[in-house]
């Protein structure tokens, strides 16, 4: 999903304008107004991407209610420094490195791990199997550390490949690797037992 | 490898399946922060913990200034108040001793 931050909505599609070429394609634009769009822009793209964004900090904190405040934050930086964003970069990818800093410093703040929520009151909607199946794969992943439940979540819940996370979290893919190893192992014991 | 992806599917369905929406007002409020323009502020519980930093901050302080402020005192210089001059005349077992005081009262009656 590559979009680029310097787009101009033209009928609900975004157009990427070089920044060289924008005063050629709108010579009467003023300052103000490319900021204008430039802020749109970044409504429009954060768009599809925040609920994902917002259950990978939720999950991460451990359905804590701090989630509310780093997802907060997040976007609040990502808007803040959106004209650093990379035209060449993928948004998806910028924006949950965006997140990833933030829970890293809430983590760094607090100097605990957040609290762990009642996992068994997360999947009471699904009483059957898969319920329990569901707090068993939760159960695990509050008992990793926070750099680990990032990885976890990155994979898991937001799709990333390792190479992305990589580039999001900044650890080294082997290790990556080893994280998703560990916990496929852990869980193919949890989830076979239940499976019986 | 195969029986991996199997589990990573398995594992992204749980996962998946527990999604939470954003919360009422959550979009509204960080819209409106952004649209002010100021630089945002963080939440009231972190400012919260940065006032308990200043507690042991200005208690850091006050020590280290309680602890530096006499090394930069000015000393005052000793003043003499008394003049001692001892001779000692070892053959005959006496020992002189004059003493210059500031109070020596010269020529007066008590």
């Amino acid at each position: 999903m590559k979009i680029e931050s310097d787009c101009l909505e033209t009928s609900g599609s975004f157009v990427f304008i070089p920044e060289k070429e924008r005063s050629r394609h709108r010579p009467e634009m003023k300052d103000k107004e490319v900021v204008g769009v430039s802020q749109a822009a970044f409504w429009g793209l954060i768009e599809p991407v925040k609920l994902r964004l917002y259950n990978f900090i939720l999950k991460s904190l451990n359905f804590s209610t701090d989630a509310d405040d780093v997802y907060q934050e997040t976007v609040l930086h990502a808007f803040q420094y959106f004209a650093s964003f990379r035209k060449d970069k993928d948004f998806r990818a910028w924006i949950f490195s965006v997140a990833h800093n933030e829970i890293k410093s809430h983590f760094r703040r607090t100097r605990e791990h957040t609290a762990v929520h009642n996992i068994d009151s997360l999947a009471s909607p699904q009483a059957d199997e898969t319920g329990a199946l569901i707090r068993e794969v939760f159960r695990f992943a509050a008992r990793l550390k926070p750099k680990e439940r990032e990885v976890f979540f990155l994979y898991y819940e937001s799709g990333f490949s390792i190479p992305e996370i990589r580039e999001i979290t900044g650890l080294k893919e082997g290790y990556i690797k080893l994280l998703l190893s560990q916990a496929r192992n852990n869980l193919k014991e949890a989830l076979g037992v239940h499976h019986g | 490898m195969d029986e991996d992806k199997i589990l990573d599917k398995e594992i992204t369905r749980l996962v998946r399946s527990l999604e939470k929406g954003l919360p009422l007002g959550l979009d509204e409020r960080i819209a409106l922060e952004a649209s002010s323009g100021a630089p945002h502020r963080r939440p009231f519980f972190r400012k919260w913990h940065l006032a308990l930093a200043v507690v042991p901050g200005g208690a850091a302080l006050f020590l280290a200034l309680f602890l530096l402020l006499p090394a930069f005192r000015k000393q005052e210089e000793p003043q003499i108040t008394e003049i001692r001059t001892q001779f000692e005349l070892v053959d005959k077992n006496i020992t002189i001793i004059f003493i210059q005081s500031s109070d020596f009262r010269l020529f007066e009656e008590d």
